[in-house]
């Protein structure tokens, strides 16, 4: 069952990147516009060589993964926070819910008016667009924990710490876990965004590079290493994920 | 107006007080009208029908004639009408004294009153069931003998003790399990002892014992979703006996499970409290199992909720369910206390 699946997928991949290499041709399309697979690999292999390629994947990398640990720390603080405060959460929640609502994207320009072309910049957009989501699930399911479960606790004697360690946080890592699988996707667009707005290095600086040498081969390697990025980060919560709710019981196989 | 029940026979009533000696302390104080021992009186099923309506006022003036026809006499079932104070507290597990609980609605400036003047004891090693209509404040009771909230006015006491806060000596246990999934079962059965500044070892130990108790000792190590609903609630109830309570409040815990399901573990429960000799009191919905548990049953009128009856259950072999569910008696209880409930939920 499994085997045919795969073959089908690679079948697909092949039929895919062949219309890739030969029907640009066939319409005489300009390779700044868009080039083929052989040009695109070409142009990798150019950029590894004599434009720093990996330098700038690992200064993405970097600031991706602290972007995407400061913004998920930061938000789960917030949101058991909000979560374990009513009068906390009512005071604070349309603010968050406005600051929710804005393009987080659209403050790297500002960023960079107050930080510079630094680091700064990037990895603030990143923790910014971090943070909402995870704030919301975190916030969501202190909401949602049984009461009937706090009432035994507390008729246990358990203090408020207590209860805290042993029933709020483990209640809501699932929900937790669920926020940082859809960060470890965003985290990739934010350090990009800043990246492009104002930087010289990592892979969004490539990408406006490219642009403006009209070296589209330059942004297709560009965008296919950061998702590459985004496709490891994923792929690393969805592994701790598995490991830390084994208690949850799958459906086997889908 | 309609008859209260005859007065009956006298001396019944003495020597079943006499049977239970520890009741002899118990003092009237709202019901001066009854005789002298007279919260232990026969009763037929007949007059009850006829008496339903005036019950509330009937609290006050039964005993006070004697104008009811003869009746035949199906059943004779003993009651007390509560409203007594203990003269001695130490006799008691728990006890309600004129307990009543409004709660404030959103919104409003009203409170609604959940129960009103509850009055009631339950001695050490006794199992007391509360039925009552549905939403009458049977789970108030609960949460107020568990000390998460006050009474508005009322004392509660358990072992003698007033319950101002949550405290160890309650035990609780729901309809839900409440088990936490991420840990073990063992784990869990450890949870309630966390709080008590007990050595690892030392937890794991009773829990153990506890498990044993209640036949899981080959499931410590699985986690609550690998087990079947009734074991889930049997491990709710190992966790239950590990604080070693003074008291502990059923809530409902069978009513989630299936018909079977629920069998099986009514009697295993039943067998486990009776061998510990655990205070229990439960509440429950299923008038047959109020009847087929309990020693005694008090009934609670719609909200505000009252004590309007207590019923004693005179079956052999509490804790054997199995023996219990044959005696011819059990049906009539279960039919009486139908009664009973019904023309209290006819206002629905």
């Amino acid at each position: 069952m499994n085997k045919n699946y795969t073959g089908a997928t690679l079948t697909f991949a092949l039929l895919m990147i062949a219309g890739w290499e030969y029907i640009p041709g066939l319409f005489d399309i300009p390779a700044y516009i868009i080039p083929t697979f052989s040009e695109t690999l070409a142009e990798l292999l150019r950029m590894y060589q004599s434009e720093a390629l990996l330098q700038h994947t690992l200064s993405t990398l970097q600031m991706t993964l602290l972007g995407f640990i400061i913004g998920s720390i930061l938000g789960a603080v917030l949101g058991f926070a909000l979560g374990s405060s009513p009068l906390l959460e009512k005071v604070v929640s349309p603010y968050i819910l406005a600051l929710q609502i804005a393009p987080k994207v659209a403050f790297a320009p500002l960023f960079i008016m107050w930080f510079g072309y630094t680091a700064w910049p990037k990895l603030l957009v990143t923790i910014l667009i971090v943070f909402f989501p995870i704030l919301v699930n975190v916030l969501q399911s202190m909401k949602n924990i049984d009461r009937d479960m706090i009432n035994l606790a507390r008729a246990y004697n358990l203090s408020r710490f207590q209860i805290f360690m042993k029933i709020e946080l483990p209640s809501s890592l699932p929900n937790l876990l669920a926020g940082l699988r859809i960060c470890a996707t965003l985290a990739v667009i934010g350090v990009t965004v800043g990246e492009m707005v104002g930087g010289n290095t990592g892979l969004g600086f490539l990408i406006s590079y490219g642009e403006g040498q009209a070296n589209a081969a330059m942004v297709f390697n560009a965008i296919a290493l950061l998702t590459v990025i985004g496709i490891l980060l994923y792929s690393l919560v969805v592994w701790a994920e598995n490991r830390i709710l084994h208690y949850i019981p799958r459906a086997e196989h889908r | 107006m309609s008859s209260p029940p005859p007065l009956g026979a006298r001396r019944e009533n003495i020597s079943a007080c006499m049977q239970q000696p520890n009741l002899i302390i118990l003092m009237q104080t709202n019901c001066s009208n009854m005789n002298k021992h007279g919260y232990i009186q026969p009763y037929s099923f007949t007059a009850a029908k006829r008496e339903e309506p005036r019950r509330k006022q009937q609290r006050l003036h039964r005993g006070r004639t004697n104008s009811h026809p003869a009746e035949p006499r199906t059943l004779t079932i003993k009651r007390r009408v509560t409203g007594y104070k203990m003269m001695n507290s130490l006799t008691t597990a728990l006890e309600f004294r004129g307990v009543t609980k409004g709660f404030s609605l959103p919104n409003s400036a009203d409170t609604q009153v959940a129960i009103n003047d509850v009055n009631f004891n339950i001695r050490p090693g006794e199992f007391v069931a509360i039925v009552g209509p549905s939403g009458c404040g049977k789970s108030t009771i609960l949460n107020m003998t568990a000390g998460l909230y006050q009474p508005s006015s009322g004392e509660v006491y358990v072992s003698g003790e007033q319950v101002t806060r949550p405290n160890s000596h309650v035990g609780f246990m729901l309809q839900k399990d409440l088990l936490l999934p991420w840990r073990t079962i063992v784990g869990n059965v450890e949870f309630g002892l966390e709080a008590r500044g007990l050595g690892k070892a030392e937890r794991r130990e009773i829990a153990l014992r506890e498990l044993k108790r209640c036949q899981l000792e080959g499931f410590a190590n699985h986690f609550p979703y690998q087990l079947s609903g009734g074991m889930r609630q049997r491990a709710a109830l190992a966790r239950t006996l590990a604080i070693n309570p003074a008291i502990v409040l059923l809530d409902e815990p069978f009513s989630a499970l299936d018909a079977q399901t629920k069998l099986l573990l009514q009697q295993s429960f039943g067998e486990t409290i009776q061998s510990a000799g655990i205070t229990t009191l439960l509440i429950t919905h299923d008038l047959s199992e109020a009847v087929f548990m309990a020693d005694r049953i008090l009934v609670l009128s719609e909200r505000p909720a009252t004590v309007i009856e207590e019923l004693i259950v005179e079956l052999p072999e509490r804790g054997n369910l199995l023996e219990r569910r044959k005696a011819p008696r059990a049906a009539e209880y279960i039919s009486h206390l139908f009664d009973l409930l019904k023309l209290e939920t006819r206002g629905l």
